[in-house]
């Protein structure tokens, strides 16, 4: 062990045994109540800093698929026939679909033909 | 560090430091309060070290210097391996800091020391440990190798009577470095090597105490 390495100066001694004293320090010390305060702030840079560096992690540009227009036939339905056709779409699912609105009767005319056709399974194109 | 030099000679800033996510997460879930008030008590006694060169730390010097190295290895300028602990990290970086700090200090004696002051090396890597202690050596003057040895002497002495405090130091000038090394060279037990780095520790405030007080009058 020891003699293959090189006798260390009196320098090194020391620091060497400055570090073995000060990691007593380090495991058997007690801190302050001022040096716990100091702690809880350092600790709020520190989580700043990790959600800065966890945000470069976020793709900036996330790429948007452009909708499909919208079917001619969708478009020419008024809204009691669209209200018709869309609740007989989600009776032939047999509820195997969950929608995330609740009040249907707040959704413009567009945005009911947009999700009648998003879920109509004869829209979509074969892969 | 790892600036770029550009074709006209100046030097442009590195790319934003980018750790991996299982870095992140590694140094989030290591970084706690206690981790920092472990390190932070270990320069506590590393800047008595200073002092007992004839440097002089700041009342804040410890806090600073723990905050430097945490703050330094978030941006990128210390390198830690995320599969080994933090705390083995944190502690390497501020033993190599308060190495240099010392040297300066053996120096300039009597010149106020902080943790921002200090020119070091950007990326000092706890990997560039091993090789300071070579530089270092070649730093010493014949004045502070003989203040270095004066010191180690009355160290000595004063454990003379501690029989397994004094195997403990003798173990270290022997070359051991390691607490495996020191407990095979001395032939310790691991309650006596605990019992000696308590007893050196105390008796290295002591001495601490004794430098200083000349210097306060």
């Amino acid at each position: 062990m020891t003699n293959d390495k090189k006798k260390p100066t009196a320098a090194d001694v020391l620091d060497e045994l400055s570090h073995h004293a000060a990691l007593e320090a380090a495991e058997n010390g007690k801190s302050t109540a001022a040096d716990r305060r100091w702690s809880k702030e350092l600790s709020k840079d520190v989580q700043a800093r990790l959600a800065e560096l966890r945000r470069g992690h976020t793709p900036a540009d996330v790429p948007t698929e452009k909708a499909k227009p919208l079917r001619a036939s969708t478009i020419a339905m008024g809204r009691e026939a669209l209200e018709k056709a869309f609740a007989a779409l989600v009776r032939a699912m047999g509820g195997g679909m969950q929608l995330a609105y609740r009040n249907f009767t707040v959704m413009s005319d567009d945005d009911l033909r947009r999700l009648y056709d998003t879920i109509d399974p004869t829209n979509h194109d074969p892969e | 560090m790892d600036d770029q030099h550009t074709m006209d000679g100046g030097r442009q800033p590195a790319a934003p430091f980018k750790p991996s996510e299982a870095w992140i997460e590694a140094f989030s879930k290591q970084c706690t309060d206690e981790l920092q008030l472990h390190a932070q008590r270990y320069a506590k006694r590393r800047a008595q070290h200073i002092a007992r060169a004839g440097g002089h730390p700041e009342s804040d010097y410890a806090h600073v210097l723990v905050q430097d190295v945490i703050t330094d290895t978030l941006i990128g300028d210390l390198k830690w391996d995320h599969e080994k602990p933090l705390i083995q990290h944190v502690l390497d970086s501020i033993r190599y800091r308060t190495r240099h700090d010392r040297k300066r200090a053996q120096r300039y004696r009597h010149y106020r020391i902080d943790a921002f002051g200090t020119e070091r090396e950007p990326a000092s890597a706890p990997s560039e440990y091993e090789a300071s202690l070579a530089v270092d050596r070649c730093d010493d003057s014949p004045e502070t190798t003989r203040g270095s040895s004066e010191m180690l002497s009355v160290l000595r002495n004063e454990a003379v009577g501690d029989k397994h405090l004094l195997a403990f130091i003798d173990a270290v000038i022997d070359g051991a470095r390691t607490r495996a090394e020191i407990m095979e060279s001395s032939k310790l037990e691991l309650k006596q090597y605990r019992t000696a780095r308590e007893r050196l520790q105390r008796l290295m405030i002591k001495l601490d105490f004794v430098e200083a007080a000349p210097r306060r009058a």
